[in-house]
């Protein structure tokens, strides 16, 4: 990768903050947003500014046009068989309330999630426990954060309608063994929904290969615009599934008293559409298909292994989760004895530019589950530099003396 | 914790006049709140002061920031109770300033906002008095300096109740008037209790600043101040021979050496 010509992509990073030029690693939490991206946006806005698919002049031809676009740039991607198979979304967190609001669970139901769930793949289960009651099980993690297969198979029986899991965890990087998760699921005849949003940026995805059949994932952490996500879903189970949002958009044709659902993915989008945002997101998916998946894996793990080596060194620090850079992908997730983790990010940022996250990274149940206050992290993405791994390394080392 | 109540008088303060201070204030005003019911601070006020004004020192030396950091709950109680004692002693000083002049009667040459002081003296000031216009309407001075009850000298004291010096002065001033009883008339005025018309053009006429003690003897010498600096034994010598002199030496301790050996400096 160029890095000096991937970085003059993105027009943020050239801004300066307090007199110091931003080394953003907050990745985890929102991406930047490459020029390209911004430019298809705008161009919405400028040049034909209209309804998709609903009129029939030439904006709203163009409009469609780019719209449909963006979604086989999506397909493309993930790799799915037909482009009928992306449904937009706001994000992954409305693509999983999706599934858990259409899937139709009835009492004694079992969903199966992992213990380092994101609270979007936590939450909707919680609240059809509580209104449908069905069962939630969690399968707890090896004592060294690593996934239980094992613990996973026991958990497995035939009343276990869904396992909905995340992919990559946003709390130290960690990418459970989804393959083996999707096969054993299939084999007891339960589907598998999968949290992408920390996976499907930062690496190659593949659903075919996978064999998943839903995926949620979101725009904002892939380069592309806030406000936009996805949610793929094998296309029979899609047309089986009944929406549960519905409206303007998402019918064939209503009588006063019946109405016909257009096909996937129409029938799952109601309402006015974010079309810049979905365009952006398209472009976005381009962006990322040329730079290459592999290789933003590659590079963001080398840069890990820079940081996690520098970090060893520093007697007062903790990694929190799996301790391998190898297994945890861009994400560097900390705490320094004596020190609080909203301390070590605020200092970050305010003397040395770096710009992190601290707190319970939305993960709240696992923090509570392994009495972890909460954590420092950053989280690295493309555009992050070998130079910036060692300047960030060497801040908190300088920080860390404080807790001392 | 602590510090937050700091931050609620302060920025609540602060953001009277500026709205860029409100939302801050607000936050520390619900974190005293919280403290006041025995409930843990919610906003993390606490923690924003401390890493905000640890970042700050890690720009200057990081061993004062780790210091600062790693003791921030003691050194937070220690800012507010010094915070309180010196906002309640600002407030006194003023009360003083408005009250007496000075934000520090007893010591005035120690307070800023005190007129100039002669370094030899310790004077109270008593500035309530306006002085500028009787100066000129003294025109009988002479009158005042020849001023006697049958032929014995007027000899003034003028003090205040509360003034330290002059309390430390009017002894000295009775007990050495009193052994020249029948040769002097000793006048002891306290100018905070009463204002004889007389007395008063006198005072005017001698302490133009409205300053305390004053010593008037015979119309002929004058001192504004008090003895301390001399103690207390020269200060009775002094007082002694004036008034000999002004009163023609009359008693046998005038011819004292110690108090003709002063009076012939005079």
């Amino acid at each position: 990768m160029d890095m000096k010509k991937l970085r003059e992509d993105f027009p943020i990073l050239s801004q300066k903050v307090n007199g110091k030029t931003i080394v953003y690693m907050d990745n985890a939490c929102m991406s930047l947003k490459p020029r390209p991206v911004i430019q298809k946006m705008l161009e919405y806005y400028e040049q034909y500014t209209a309804c998709a698919g609903r009129s029939n002049h030439t904006f709203s031809r163009v409009c469609e046009e780019k719209y449909q676009e963006a979604r086989k740039s999506i397909q493309k991607l993930v790799n799915a068989r037909k482009e009928q198979e992306i449904v937009f979304t706001r994000n992954t967190t409305e693509g999983l309330n999706l599934i858990a609001n259409c899937l139709n669970l009835q009492k004694e139901d079992v969903v199966l999630s992992s213990d380092r769930e994101h609270n979007s793949n936590l939450i909707p289960w919680q609240m059809l426990k509580e209104r449908k009651g069905i069962e939630h099980r969690i399968v707890k993690s090896r004592p060294d954060y690593t996934f239980d297969l094992e613990a996973f198979r026991k958990a497995m029986d035939k009343s276990v309608k869904l396992v909905s899991m995340v992919w990559t965890s946003n709390i130290d990087g960690y990418t459970l063994p989804v393959r083996e998760i999707i096969k054993t699921a299939h084999d007891y005849g339960a589907l598998v929904m999968l949290d992408g949003a920390q996976a499907v940026p930062h690496g190659k995805t593949d659903v075919r290969k996978l064999d998943a059949d839903f995926l949620a994932f979101s725009g904002h952490k892939m380069l592309g615009p806030t406000g936009t996500g996805v949610l793929y879903g094998k296309h029979d189970l899609l047309e089986r599934l009944q929406p549960f949002m519905v409206g303007g958009e998402t019918v064939e044709f209503t009588t006063y008293e019946t109405h016909k659902f257009l096909k996937p993915p129409e029938k799952f989008e109601a309402g006015l559409q974010d079309y810049a945002g979905m365009i952006g997101l398209g472009e976005a998916a381009r962006y990322l298909e040329r730079v290459g998946p592999e290789n933003i894996e590659r590079h963001e793990n080398m840069l890990n292994k820079t940081i996690s080596q520098k970090l060893s060194g520093i007697p007062n620090l903790q990694r929190v989760g799996v301790q391998d850079p190898e297994l945890s992908g861009g994400i560097i997730s900390f705490n320094i004895n004596g020190m609080k983790y909203h301390d070590i990010s605020l200092m970050l940022d305010r003397n040395h530019g770096i710009m992190i996250r601290s707190g319970q990274h939305c993960a709240h149940s696992w923090f509570n589950g392994h009495g972890i206050e909460g954590s420092a992290r950053a989280s690295l993405y493309l555009y992050n530099t070998q130079e910036e791994a060692e300047l960030f390394a060497e801040a908190v080392e300088k920080i860390a003396k404080l807790g001392k | 914790m602590v510090i937050c109540i700091v931050a609620a008088v302060v920025l609540g303060i602060l953001g009277i006049f500026s709205a860029r201070y409100r939302k801050i204030a607000k936050e520390a005003f619900s974190c005293v709140k919280r403290m006041a019911t025995f409930r843990p601070c919610e906003t993390g006020f606490d923690d924003k002061v401390r890493s905000h004004v640890t970042s700050r020192l890690m720009k200057r030396s990081e061993k004062v920031a780790g210091v600062f950091y790693r003791n921030f709950k003691l050194l937070s109680v220690l800012f507010t109770v010094t915070f309180f004692f010196s906002a309640g002693y600002t407030g006194y000083t003023i009360y003083n300033l408005v009250v007496y002049g000075s934000c520090d009667p007893v010591h005035p040459e120690d307070c800023v906002f005190s007129p100039g002081t002669d370094p030899n003296r310790v004077i109270c000031p008593y500035q309530n008095l306006s002085v500028s216009s009787s100066v000129a309407t003294i025109g009988n001075f002479r009158n005042i300096e020849s001023a006697s009850v049958e032929g014995r000298p007027t000899v003034y004291f003028f003090g205040t109740t509360w003034c330290p010096h002059c309390a430390w002065e009017r002894p000295i001033f009775t007990n050495v008037t009193a052994k020249f009883s029948g040769y002097i008339d000793a006048k002891v005025t306290e100018i905070d209790l009463e204002q004889p018309p007389l007395e008063m053009e006198v005072f005017k006429h001698y302490s133009t600043d409205g300053k305390i003690p004053l010593i008037v003897i015979g119309g002929k010498y004058f001192r504004v101040g008090s003895g301390e600096s001399l103690g207390q034994s020269v200060e009775e010598n002094v007082l002694t021979a004036l008034l000999c002199k002004a009163s023609g030496d009359p008693i046998a301790e005038c011819s004292l050496p110690q108090i003709s050996d002063l009076e012939s400096r005079l």
